[in-house]
């Protein structure tokens, strides 16, 4: 990664921690304004984050996927921009104060504990499959994210509301179902096509790779198997109900597992 | 140049009183040119609505709502001796802050409320157009605006408040985002149960159902209400498409069981269900909390909600304080730095009466004395008085540009003498 990249990373990070400190003060204080400042922090995070990363691929001209740091930032940037639009075209609202805590750490981890896929860059060079497989995956979990966002929603309404405690700065318990469950779904499928041009890559792949153990393809299936559960079970039970959530919760963190903590084995292998 | 309020309210007159002093707009057509003109106030405007008529003035004498009132006995032909018990009067600082709670809604009937702005934006637009603000109260009603659209951005003093009935709406409304897809119970014929039903119905409910025991009860009810009655047998049966069921019969016991409501939810393939029981003794059993996707609210738990959301608007007053003295202060900056002029004025003919004094005192002996050594002690007497009074002059035009230069001034006036000194004459 570029310096000029990094520090541009570094003040959006700066940016994102200010907007969930604005956002989570406007939930334990009251103040109407923390939001609309918390917003504006965010979309002026999310601006420099953009240009970061542009600056980065003018000067590098490396794939956005031989770095955690320029994965996650992709990851971060597509989160906030759908719910930027969530926010300004939907009912539902508040999905900042859990999105932009995400983005934050999300982005930090991978600043703290930087990886490079150095053996990434010419596989990807010499497998085109690969990199639409790691973006369209990428692009399930950002619909992962946002399904878990809602479902946190989902399960914070109801037990304000099982309470009798009323509150202005959630949606209403349904509308955050249905966006758990669109998202889900989106995320789902998007995830799936990703599986699928991986598995391509994978029979198209020379060498003995198929015959290996990759540990981050192993964990991509029960990740996607509870989703699957989840976007099944939802039609016998019904979407709203509160306790299914929860499977959408474990999926998520599977998932986000899977893509900080867990690294194909390309180095172990002779693909030519 | 004095701010000056006269007015009365609902807090402090009674209707049949506030109804004879309302000026409709036609005679407010007439009336602000004449207390322009004939009255001779500087400026003024007035804010009259179905709960207060105020009288704004900008006067140059402490005593324009005497005028004020001498214009309402006159011209509105109105003994104010019945009235003197109900007037409030505020005079500058406190007529600032008394228009900027107007304007933010918190001496309101309905506290919070937003007509008002657009009332203190007609009395505005109104005395602009009768020539009757100029720069004070065309300055002071724009900051009241300002101040108003604040509060309500800024705070949620805007929100309204709740009583049970619209609580339990409210609460209703955090379960589903829009009621108009949505169909309602209403179980039991009482008062509250009515109430609530027809905010419900206000609220664009899809459907209404009533039951009762007494089956001619519900059917009387239904028809005041447009809705449907069933027969109270079939409750459970209807639970299974309602999604807000309002309960409040009189019965000893619980009609909506645990065990209703179970087998009622697997039919519902849990869609959520919003039980309202306003009845006491309670009639549906509390357990049913536990049932996912149930949420029960009982009049405990309704008046749970009413007091914090007493408490909360309380909070947001607080708030709403907070920004009336910040734009208070900044209104006073404002309208010192535009009495500076007339305060230096006044300070400047202090010094050169003083020096006139002294000269007149010493007239005799100075007499004696060649023209030139007589202007010479007056030239030095002019220029020690001309620097002494520099610092101040220029710590005068410091203050105005200051945070809390209204108080600085004031200083300046009581070291000075000064009080009233900048501020008397003749209005008109």
């Amino acid at each position: 990664m570029t310096t000029e990249c990094a520090v541009i990373i570094a003040i959006s990070l700066v940016l994102y921690l200010a907007a969930s400190l604005f956002f989570l003060g406007q939930i334990f204080f009251g103040r109407r304004t923390w939001n609309a400042l918390g917003r504006r922090v965010l979309r002026i995070g999310l601006g420099v984050h953009i240009a970061g990363l542009l600056v980065h691929f003018a000067v590098s001209g490396t794939s956005p996927f031989t770095d955690m740091l320029l994965i996650m930032s992709l990851f971060v940037v597509a989160v906030i921009l759908v719910d930027e639009l969530i926010e300004r075209f939907t009912a539902v609202r508040s999905l900042g104060f859990i999105v932009t805590p995400l983005a934050f750490f999300g982005l930090l981890y991978p600043a703290l504990m930087p990886v490079r896929f150095d053996a990434a860059e010419s596989m990807l060079l010499r497998h085109p499959w690969l990199g639409m497989h790691i973006g369209t995956t990428l692009l399930g979990v950002v619909g992962f994210a946002l399904a878990f966002t809602a479902a946190i929603i989902v399960i914070v309404q109801s037990r304000l509301l099982k309470r009798g405690r009323l509150n202005q700065w959630l949606p209403a318990l349904d509308t955050a179902a249905i966006a758990t469950d669109r998202f889900a779904g989106s995320g789902f499928f998007l995830f799936t096509i990703g599986l699928i041009m991986g598995i391509i890559w994978l029979f198209g792949a020379p060498g003995d790779y198929l015959g290996t153990s990759d540990p981050k393809i192993l964990l991509a299936f029960p990740t996607w198997g509870v989703f699957a559960a989840y976007l099944y079970l939802r039609g016998i039970v019904g979407r709203q109900e509160s306790r299914l959530k929860w499977l959408v919760i474990a999926g998520f963190f599977l998932a986000l597992v899977n893509l900080l903590g867990v690294r194909h084995n390309f180095d172990s292998v002779e693909l030519l | 140049m004095h701010i000056l309020t006269l007015g009365l309210n609902h807090r402090t007159t009674p209707v049949q009183l506030r109804e004879q002093l309302a000026f409709p707009e036609s005679l407010l057509q007439a009336a602000l040119p004449r207390l322009v003109g004939e009255y001779g106030l500087a400026e003024a405007a007035i804010l009259s609505t179905c709960n207060r008529s105020e009288i704004y003035v900008a006067s140059h004498a402490e005593n324009g709502l005497s005028k004020a009132r001498q214009f309402l006995t006159e011209v509105r032909g109105i003994d104010l001796s019945q009235f003197e018990p109900h007037f409030y009067e505020f005079s500058n600082e406190d007529a600032v802050t008394h228009l900027f709670s107007v304007a933010c809604g918190i001496d309101s009937m309905v506290i919070g409320e937003s007509q008002i702005l657009g009332q203190v934006r007609d009395a505005l637009e109104l005395a602009r157009q009768n020539d009757s603000a100029h720069i004070v109260l065309n300055e002071l009603f724009q900051r009241s605006l300002r101040v108003g659209k604040r509060a309500r951005s800024e705070t949620d003093i805007g929100r309204g408040h709740l009583s049970i009935s619209t609580a339990a709406v409210e609460l209703a409304n955090q379960i589903f985002e829009n009621l108009k897809d949505r169909r309602g119970i209403l179980v039991g014929t009482g008062e509250m149960g009515e109430l609530i039903a027809q905010y419900l119905i206000d609220a664009s409910i899809q459907s209404l159902t009533v039951t009762n025991r007494t089956h001619s009860r519900a059917q009387a009810l239904a028809v005041r209400l447009g809705a449907e009655a069933i027969e109270f047998e079939h409750l459970a049966k209807h639970l299974e498409s309602a999604d807000i069921a309002i309960t409040a019969t009189a019965s000893s016991e619980c009609v909506v069981t645990t065990e209703m409501v179970r087998r009622v939810m697997k039919a519902r393939l849990g869609r959520p269900l919003v039980l309202i029981d306003i009845a006491v003794p309670r009639d549906v059993e509390p357990d049913i909390r536990s049932l996912d996707n149930v949420f029960l609210f009982d009049i405990d738990s309704l008046e749970q909600v009413v007091a914090a959301n007493r408490e909360e608007r309380e909070h947001e007053i607080s708030v709403v304080r907070g920004i009336i003295q910040t734009e208070l202060n900044d209104f006073l900056n404002w309208f010192n730095a535009l009495s500076t002029g007339p305060l230096i004025q006044a300070l400047k003919q202090r010094s050169n009466e003083l020096q006139e004094k002294e000269l007149a005192r010493w007239q005799s002996k100075l007499d004696r004395l060649s023209t030139e050594e007589k202007e010479m002690i007056v030239g030095i007497l002019r220029g020690y008085s001309n620097k002494l009074l520099h610092d101040p002059l220029v710590c005068i035009r410091e203050f105005a540009n200051s945070e809390d230069g209204y108080l600085q001034l004031d200083t300046v006036r009581k070291l000075f003498h000064l009080e009233g000194f900048d501020r008397e004459g003749d209005d008109g």
